[in-house]
């Protein structure tokens, strides 16, 4: 399952805009902004401009966003806030449609409301701190929510509701009676997340999934989406952490003020380190030591460092090269 | 300026969320609490402003015993606390009357207030910021907010209960900052984080596990000891963690804190061959 965005643009505007078609919009728009702009563009009104920290004088959340998701790719979104990332990733399962532009899912148009309705289920979305939308009694009932909405039978959707959270590493049998809201935060997440995996998506989409977490938790969670993948999973995730980009992305877009700053795999991404930070992002901690230390004049193989452990492996190579006298107490041989 | 005396605190008799705790935070200390969850880390910071009552033992704030109820809003003047979720904080639409909330409410005289609230929005650099709407804030902005409203109540001690957690980044070094600043000042500071960044430039870091403080001391003292934090799944600075990598491989760096001091030590090692 493909999703690709082509010249995605998006205001946050007139209330017409929402409406499907272009000859309504045009007339709406033409009542509202008079004979000359009569064309796709809106005018937001300052009240409903995002205040988080974007040019205030901007009309556009996204500007000019293309790409490309390829069924089983892990792609990373980052950028400063407010450069339009929750605002983009709304466009992947129809939840937003682009104020000019197209997003095709395996071709079809998402703005068109018989694509989306089909679709329904195929993109699913989690939202930062997921677990703020538990409501039902039981974690059953609230992981059997979206399958029961797709009118699938009490027998189908108690295997889906087993699986799903067996995928989050929850016990069924232990926890599916509990109210959700007896269980700690991280369980509670896992909760939430598995009412969307109970939809059987295609593609996963995730805002800040370790938003708020621990760093345990955290490992664990990044681990479970990990896995996920691996299983065959197309995934994206929305992420202030670079090494986790690093770490688990093939491919990353960076978001800069509503445009696309940089595209490609996490080596080419922060091969700009300079860039990254002038748009208020960086790079991963360990990368950032290797250019400064390459700078003063010592070579490393390696063109992007994850985290420390491959840092120091490889420094300590160097070192021994120096020093061929050197001991060291690391399991393994690197000479 | 806070005593805590073998406080023992339970939620419901099972177990003692907090173990015998004997602490003494000094006036304008910049304290980190770090520790895994269930170590009894924001059950210990809601002692200090008097939300929570120890079943044995006493806490002092400047003095005064938290559990004399009667004193309870001196207490809670001396300690302001600002929590991890910058929606549950907010009460008013407009900034500048969600600032005046704790002072007025402390009977503060409206002639005063106009000066508190204007002086709080200062202290976290949202000047200008009276008229906003809070609706319309960012997180980090929110949790400011929240700041400065507890800024309006002039107490000594600050307490963050993860109150960065919440929040991106970028709003993160901002709140530090702020914390950095007012304790520059005097106030002192009681963070509860698992953030390395904001531990790495305490004063001091205590380190909780099961109710107990296991670790105390500097950040240095405290972050040298790895194999201990990594049980307890906690992390520590990258520049730590690079550190004991780079000696495990056998090139003897010391242990830092600082990417800056650990890049100095690597080059000169290097640069000796």
């Amino acid at each position: 399952m493909q999703l690709v965005f082509e010249g995605v643009s998006y205001a946050y505007s007139s209330p017409t805009k929402k409406r499907s078609g272009k000859t309504s919009q045009k007339k709406a728009d033409r009542r509202l902004f008079g004979k000359r702009k009569a064309s796709n563009t809106a005018t937001a009104t300052s009240d409903e401009k995002a205040a988080w920290g974007n040019d205030p004088n901007s009309e556009f959340a996204l500007q000019d966003v293309s790409f490309t998701l390829e069924e089983g790719e892990f792609l990373g979104i980052c950028g400063h806030t407010g450069s339009g990332k929750s605002t983009l990733i709304q466009h992947m399962n129809g939840l937003l449609s682009p104020t000019m532009g197209r997003v095709l899912l395996d071709g079809k148009d998402l703005a068109n409301k018989e694509t989306q309705r089909l679709c329904r289920g195929n993109v699913g979305v989690v939202f930062q701190y997921p677990e703020h939308q538990l409501f039902a009694q039981t974690v059953f009932d609230d992981v059997a929510f979206g399958p029961r909405n797709l009118g699938l039978s009490e027998d189908e959707v108690l295997m889906r509701v087993r699986a799903a959270l067996e995928h989050v590493r929850l016990d069924f049998d232990e926890l599916h009676d509990l109210s959700p809201f007896e269980l700690s935060g991280g369980q509670q997440r896992r909760v939430a997340f598995a009412g969307v995996l109970a939809m059987r998506p295609r593609i996963l989409v995730l805002d800040e999934p370790a938003a708020g977490l621990d760093p345990a938790a955290r490992t664990s969670f990044l681990s479970l989406i990990d896995d996920l993948h691996k299983q065959g999973l197309t995934v994206v995730m929305v992420s202030h952490s670079m090494e986790d980009l690093a770490r688990l992305c093939d491919q990353l877009l960076v978001l800069n003020q509503g445009h696309v700053f940089a595209q490609g795999t996490p080596a080419e991404v922060f091969a700009d380190a300079e860039g990254l930070r002038s748009i208020g992002l960086d790079v991963p901690a360990a990368q950032r030591t290797a250019n400064a230390l390459r700078a003063k004049g010592i070579k490393l193989p390696r063109a992007l460092y994850v985290d420390a452990k491959e840092l120091a492996q490889d420094l300590g190579c160097a070192y021994r090269t120096l020093h061929p006298s050197t001991e060291h107490a690391v399991k393994g041989s690197d000479a | 300026m806070i005593d805590f005396d073998g406080v023992r605190f339970t939620y419901d008799r099972d177990h003692y969320a907090l173990n015998g705790i004997d602490l003494h935070i000094p006036a304008g200390q910049f304290v980190c609490i770090l520790g895994g969850n269930g170590s009894g880390k924001s059950t210990l910071s809601k002692h200090v402003n008097a939300l929570l009552m120890p079943d044995e033992g006493c806490v002092h704030v400047d003095g005064t015993d938290t559990r004399e109820q009667g004193l309870w809003y001196l207490v809670r003047s001396t300690a302001g606390m600002v929590f991890q979720n910058p929606d549950d904080q907010i009460v008013a639409t407009l900034v500048e009357n969600d600032v005046a909330f704790g002072p007025e409410n402390l009977g503060v005289p409206s002639s005063e207030l106009r000066e508190r609230v204007t002086e709080g929005l200062r202290a976290v650099g949202l000047q200008g910021f009276e008229l906003r709407e809070t609706t319309a804030l960012s997180g980090g902005q929110k949790q400011r907010v929240a700041i400065a409203g507890v800024l309006a109540m002039h107490p000594r001690v600050l307490i963050f209960d993860e109150a960065s957690a919440m929040i991106d980044p970028r709003g993160r070094k901002g709140l530090l900052k702020v914390a950095r600043n007012l304790n520059d000042a005097g106030m002192t500071i009681i963070m509860v984080t698992h953030f390395m960044e904001e531990a790495a430039q305490a004063d001091r870091v205590i380190v909780m596990k099961a109710g107990s403080a296991v670790l105390d001391g500097t950040p240095s003292e405290v972050f040298s000891h790895a194999a201990e934090l990594r049980e307890l799944n906690l992390d520590v600075p990258f520049a730590t963690e690079l550190s004991l990598e780079l000696q495990e491989q056998g090139v003897p760096v010391s242990t830092h804190l600082s990417e800056s001091d650990l890049e100095e030590d690597v080059c000169s090692l290097f640069s000796r061959a």
